[in-house]
C-alpha cells in the first residue's frame, strides 16, 4: 500500500486588522497592537486551512450538530438539594450577603 | 520497601485483597514518589497528601470488613477539569486557579464509592485546548521518557502520571485527541469512550458535542476496569445515553479469529514517521497471524476533518466560556470600574494566548454574515465524515491506524505555529465528530530518542468491547519489550 499525498499546504485567508478588532469586541477581549497582529496570522492561517471546506458539495446534505440524535430529555421539574446558596456564594469574587457583587452598571 | 509503581489495578488490587499491602501503604508510596520526580516531571498540579491518606484510610477500612472491589484502594488521578468537591480545580487556567467546586463529576463520585484513591490532579492544556501541555497555566508537562520532550496533550498530564507511575490510572478528557494522543506520547493505554458512554457532569466543558471522558492506564485490561467503573447513565448529563453497559471483561477472553481489521488508506500519508507507518502495518500483520482479516477501507472525507474540527470546537468553546466574566467563580480583575470593562479586562487577563486564540475563531465563525459558510458548512462535512465510518464498518469491525503522525516532539518546537500543532491530531479528530469509541495502545519505541509510538484502533458507536478484544490481543503479540519497559527506572 503506496503512501497518500501528504499534508496540507499553508493558504493563508484574507482576514483585515479591523475584522479581527470587531471579533475581539464580540469575544469581549482586549488585545494590544502586537499580539492583534498575532493573532490575525494564526487566525488567517488557520482559516485558510478551514477554507478547504469549500471544495465540497454539501447542498443536499444535512448538518450534524450531535454525535446521536438525542429528541429532547425531558424530567420532572423538581427542585433539588444538591447546591446550597453559602456553598455556590463562596466561589464569588465578591458577594454581599446573599447576593452576587458587581462593579457599578448605571452611571 | 516492595517498589509498586508500575504495578497494575489488576495486581494491586489481588495483593489488597490477600492483605500484602495496605490502601495506606500504597498511597504513601504513590506520593512519595510524586514527592520526588513531579518536580521534574510536573504531571500533578496539585497532590492532596492529607486528604489522599483519608481516603486510603477509609478503603482499609472497608477492605478489614471484608469488602471487595477491583478498585477499593487503589490510588488514582484525575485530570484537572474534573470537578472533586471542596477540593480546587483548575482547568489548568489561571481563571480557575481557586476555584473550589461545590459538588463532585459523576466520575469523581463513581471512582470516590467505588474506593479509588485521588492522589492527584493532573496537568493540562488550558481549558483542554492544546496538543502538547504546553498551554498550562501551570507550565509545561514533561514527557517522563525523555523530560526534552512534550507528554502530548491535552491530557498530557494524566498520560505523565501513568507513565512515571505516579499511579495505575487517571482519567483525562478527549475532545479531539487528548486522551489517545498524549497516551500514545506516553507509552501508555488511553480511551476515548463513545460519545455518551460517560456523564459529562463535572467536567468543566470545552467543546460539549465532543468532550468524552476515559482512562489512561499500563493494560488494556486497567481500561476495561476502569470504563467499567465510570460507564453508565446519568441523569445530570442528559446526553449520556441510557442503553446497558456490557461486561468489560468478558471481551478481554475474546481472541481476533474472523475479526476484519481495516485499515484506511487516508490515514497512510506522507508527512506521517515512516518508523509509525511500518509500525501499523506490522501490528496489523501480527494480527492476521491470529486469525484476524485484514481489508482496505476508505474514510474519503478524512482530509477534511481538522478543518471542520477546528470551526465546531471553538465554536462551541465561544459559546461555554462566555460564562468566564468573573462574577460568579474564577478569577476577577481588580481593573475597570464599570461591568463591561470588568468583564473585559477579566477575560483577558484570565485567559492564555492559546484559549484567547480559539474565542476568537469560533466567535468569527458565529459571527453574522459567517454562519453558514463556516459553521453550517463544518456540520454538513461532519455528516460525511461520519457517513464515512458508517460504510466502513459494513466492512469490518475495527478499524486500524497510526495514533500521531510523530512521536513526541520537543518542548518549544511547535508551539509557534498553531496550524502544525492543531495537525498533531490528524488520526485522533475523526472519531470525535463521528462519536465512535477510540483506543491508543503502545507498539513500539522511535529509534532515534527511543520515543513511544503507539496504534489506534477504532470501532462502532457503543462497541467498546470490540476495541478491548482486539488492544488485548495485540498487547499480547507485541514485542514483549514494550510491556516491561519504564520510562523512569529507578
Amino acid at each position: 500500500m503506496a503512501l497518500e499525498k501528504g499534508f496540507p499546504q499553508i493558504i493563508m485567508a484574507e482576514l483585515s486588522l479591523e475584522e479581527v478588532k470587531k471579533v475581539a469586541t464580540l469575544a469581549h477581549l482586549r488585545f494590544s497592537t502586537e499580539e492583534m497582529e498575532i493573532m490575525r496570522g494564526g487566525l488567517a492561517q488557520i482559516l485558510g486551512h478551514i477554507d478547504r471546506l469549500s471544495e465540497l458539495d454539501t447542498e443536499n446534505v444535512p448538518p450534524t450538530s450531535h454525535a446521536h440524535k438525542t429528541e429532547n430529555v425531558f424530567r420532572e421539574d423538581e427542585t433539588s438539594d444538591r447546591f446550597q446558596k453559602g456553598n455556590l456564594l463562596e466561589n464569588a469574587p465578591a458577594s454581599d450577603q446573599n447576593y452576587y457583587s458587581v462593579p457599578r452598571v448605571i452611571e | 520497601m516492595t517498589d509498586f509503581s508500575y504495578r497494575t489495578i489488576t495486581s494491586l488490587s489481588e495483593m489488597l485483597a490477600k492483605k500484602e499491602v495496605s490502601a495506606t501503604e500504597l498511597a504513601e508510596s504513590a506520593l512519595d514518589r510524586i514527592d520526588r520526580l513531579n518536580p521534574d516531571i510536573n504531571a500533578f498540579i496539585r497532590s492532596d497528601r492529607e486528604k489522599a491518606l483519608q481516603g486510603a484510610a477509609e478503603a482499609d477500612k472497608r477492605l478489614s470488613a471484608g469488602e471487595k472491589g477491583t478498585l477499593l484502594g487503589i490510588p488514582i488521578g484525575l485530570k484537572d477539569l474534573i470537578a472533586v468537591k471542596d477540593g480546587i480545580t483548575t482547568c489548568g487556567s489561571k481563571m480557575l486557579e481557586n476555584y473550589r467546586s461545590p459538588y463532585n463529576a459523576f466520575v469523581a463520585d463513581r471512582l470516590i464509592k467505588a474506593g479509588a484513591v485521588i492522589v492527584g490532579k493532573a496537568n493540562m492544556d488550558e481549558f483542554a485546548m492544546g496538543s502538547s501541555n504546553e498551554n498550562s497555566a501551570f507550565g509545561p508537562c514533561k514527557n517522563p521518557w525523555d523530560t526534552s520532550a512534550v507528554a502530548g496533550g491535552s491530557s498530557g498530564g494524566s498520560a505523565a502520571a501513568v507513565s512515571a507511575g505516579f499511579c495505575p490510572a487517571t482519567l483525562g478528557s478527549d475532545t479531539g485527541g487528548s486522551i489517545r494522543q498524549p497516551a500514545a506520547l506516553c507509552g501508555v493505554v488511553g480511551l476515548k469512550p463513545t460519545y455518551g458512554r460517560v456523564s459529562r457532569f463535572g467536567l468543566i466543558a470545552f467543546a460539549s458535542s465532543l468532550d468524552q471522558i476515559g482512562p489512561m492506564t499500563h493494560t488494556v485490561e486497567d481500561s476495561a476496569t476502569m470504563l467499567q467503573a465510570v460507564a453508565g447513565h446519568d441523569p445530570m448529563d442528559s446526553t449520556s445515553v441510557d442503553i446497558p453497559v456490557p461486561n468489560y471483561a468478558d471481551s478481554l477472553k475474546k481472541d481476533v479469529k474472523g475479526m476484519v481489521i481495516g485499515l484506511p488508506k487516508e490515514y497512510f500519508i506522507e508527512g506521517t514517521d515512516p518508523e509509525i507507518v511500518s509500525v501499523v502495518r506490522d501490528a496489523a500483520a501480527r494480527l492476521e497471524k491470529e486469525g484476524a482479516k485484514i481489508e482496505e477501507v476508505s474514510l474519503p472525507h478524512t482530509e477534511y476533518a481538522v478543518p471542520v474540527y477546528y470551526v465546531i470546537a471553538p465554536a462551541e468553546a465561544s459559546s461555554n466560556l462566555s460564562r468566564y466574566d468573573g462574577v460568579k467563580y474564577g478569577y476577577r480583575s481588580g481593573n475597570g470600574d464599570n461591568l463591561a470593562e470588568m468583564y473585559i479586562n477579566t477575560r483577558t487577563e484570565g485567559f492564555g494566548p492559546e484559549v484567547k486564540r480559539r474565542i476568537m475563531l469560533g466567535t468569527y465563525a458565529l459571527s453574522s454574515g459567517y454562519y453558514d459558510a463556516y459553521y453550517l458548512k463544518a456540520m454538513k462535512v461532519r455528516t460525511l465524515i461520519t457517513n464515512d465510518f458508517t460504510e466502513a464498518f459494513k466492512k469490518c469491525d475495527i478499524i486500524l491506524t497510526p495514533t500521531s503522525p510523530t512521536p513526541a516532539f520537543n518542548i518549544g518546537e511547535k508551539s509557534n505555529d498553531p496550524l502544525q500543532m492543531y495537525l498533531s491530531d490528524i488520526f485522533t479528530i475523526s472519531a470525535n465528530l463521528a462519536g465512535i469509541p477510540g483506543i491508543s495502545v503502545p507498539a513500539g519505541f522511535s529509534s532515534v530518542n527511543c520515543r513511544p509510538i503507539a496504534i489506534q484502533m477504532l470501532a462502532k458507536h457503543w462497541d467498546e468491547s470490540a476495541l478491548f478484544t482486539a488492544a488485548s490481543a495485540f498487547e499480547k503479540l507485541r514485542d514483549p519489550e514494550i510491556s516491561t519497559k519504564r520510562a523512569i527506572t529507578d
